[in-house]
């Protein structure tokens, strides 16, 4: 496998038709741009869970304020993202409402939680990089609401990416011994999970598959993975995280990074099975929506009478 | 052209950053039951990293948006020519010509 060079996003013919809600599109665009928009939606007010849970568990108050502005920013982003999901005829109470009653999958990363403060940094920083590289892609897709909602969303991760490198680097600084082989800890645990999140490895007939021929799916998963490697690996290393070679390396003779392959009999179960914390955040959101159900139908629908 | 249906989906215009020429854009859209209430998320989700000077809410339901089918309509230099400098110049031109005098104004676009 090699990185298709030259076959630049500029000239890609597929990616040469946009769209906007009111177009006309072709046979099944619609329904596919509005799973894309939703599936996001649901991860951003999903994996926003893991962080809220440390927020009053924060050791200081200027990281609390910066863990709540992250925070807020995601629950934005889940919000834009509903919106365009909404707009296609998805509303946003059934993407939460599937989610709670079992009907839809989440991304693997977001099955887990935090066990320690010392692990958030680098799990953080593997997130947000592996987020950039993906929205920096799907922003060149075709449909265009999506696109510029993704634009909006990139400047606030960028600030999330920012946070996660101080955060670890203060772990790695000033920190115990302890706290340094957490953080080392947290680095190899997180690695494998994030190398999945970029999806199954290519197959021949992946530029068959509709998400990609719309365009709104821009580059393959390899092409993606490889990008992120090529970026996050010497950010950890400049941290002080030692990247074991087993674990992803460099060959200079294929040009291209090679890594222990994920668990993928594992990751396939997890997205159907659910991991550790899949029926912990179901519960939470189910218990959300029943909470706020009153002061939402109001808000929306006016006072009963 | 169509009127908007959704009373609880409010669209949101920005004018961000120093330069006060820069136009007035739309951003997207928030849920809302309420005008005032839909101001403020507008604001706490479209002006999260960048100081706006301008942003206004509208009800999308009060609203009157263009479809595909208006596109033609709204195709100003192709279908309104004689609108258009060029138009007017090469009139001008003709005329010098067959009066064998130079065209006042020069060569038009």
């Amino acid at each position: 496998m090699t990185i298709t060079q030259g076959h630049g996003i500029d000239d890609d013919t597929r990616l040469a038709q946009k769209y906007e809600l009111w177009d006309e599109m072709p046979e099944g665009y619609r329904e596919a741009a509005a799973r894309i928009a939703s599936f996001q939606a649901l991860a951003e007010l999903v994996g926003v869970l893991p962080f809220a849970e440390w927020l009053d568990r924060a050791p200081d108050f200027e990281r609390k304020q910066m863990l709540a502005a992250k925070i807020q920013d995601e629950v934005g982003h889940g919000h834009v993202t509903a919106r365009v999901a909404e707009d296609l005829g998805v509303p946003r109470e059934q993407i939460l409402s599937d989610f709670a009653e079992g009907r839809s999958k989440l991304l693997n990363i977001f099955h887990y939680r935090f066990e320690t403060w010392e692990e958030i940094g680098p799990a953080a920083l593997l997130m947000n990089s592996s987020a950039i590289v993906q929205f920096q892609a799907l922003d060149k897709g075709t449909y265009l609401p999506y696109a510029r909602a993704l634009r909006k969303i990139e400047k606030e991760e960028s600030f999330h990416y920012h946070h996660a490198i101080d955060l670890t680097h203060q772990t790695m600084t000033l920190g115990t011994p302890e706290q340094r082989a957490l953080a080392q800890r947290s680095f190899e645990t997180w690695l494998p999970r994030l190398l999945a999140y970029f999806g199954p490895p290519d197959t021949d007939t992946y530029q068959q598959n509709p998400m990609y021929t719309f365009g709104l799916k821009v580059k393959s998963n390899d092409q993606l993975r490889q990008e992120w490697l090529t970026k996050i690996v010497p950010v950890f290393r400049d941290l002080g995280i030692q990247v074991d070679p087993d674990l992803a390396r460099f060959d200079e003779d294929l040009q291209e990074w090679v890594y222990a392959a994920p668990d993928w009999i594992e990751i396939k179960r997890i997205l159907n099975e659910g991991g550790p914390m899949l029926a912990h955040w179901r519960a939470h959101i189910a218990g959300t929506l029943e909470r706020n159900g009153t002061y939402r139908d109001i808000a929306l629908e006016g006072v009963p009478a | 052209m169509r009127r908007g249906n959704q009373t609880d989906v409010y669209d949101a215009f920005v004018k961000l950053g120093d330069d006060p020429a820069q136009p007035i854009s739309w951003v997207g859209s928030v849920r809302s039951g309420d005008p005032e209430l839909a101001w403020h998320a507008a604001k706490e989700i479209y002006t999260r990293r960048e100081d706006a000077t301008v942003l206004w809410v509208a009800q999308r339901s009060a609203m009157v948006t263009s479809g595909p089918e208006d596109l033609e309509s709204m195709r100003t230099p192709s279908r309104l020519t004689y609108r258009l400098p060029g138009k007017v110049g090469r009139r001008r031109r003709a005329r010098a010509k067959l009066a064998d005098v130079q065209p006042v104004g020069g060569a038009e676009a």
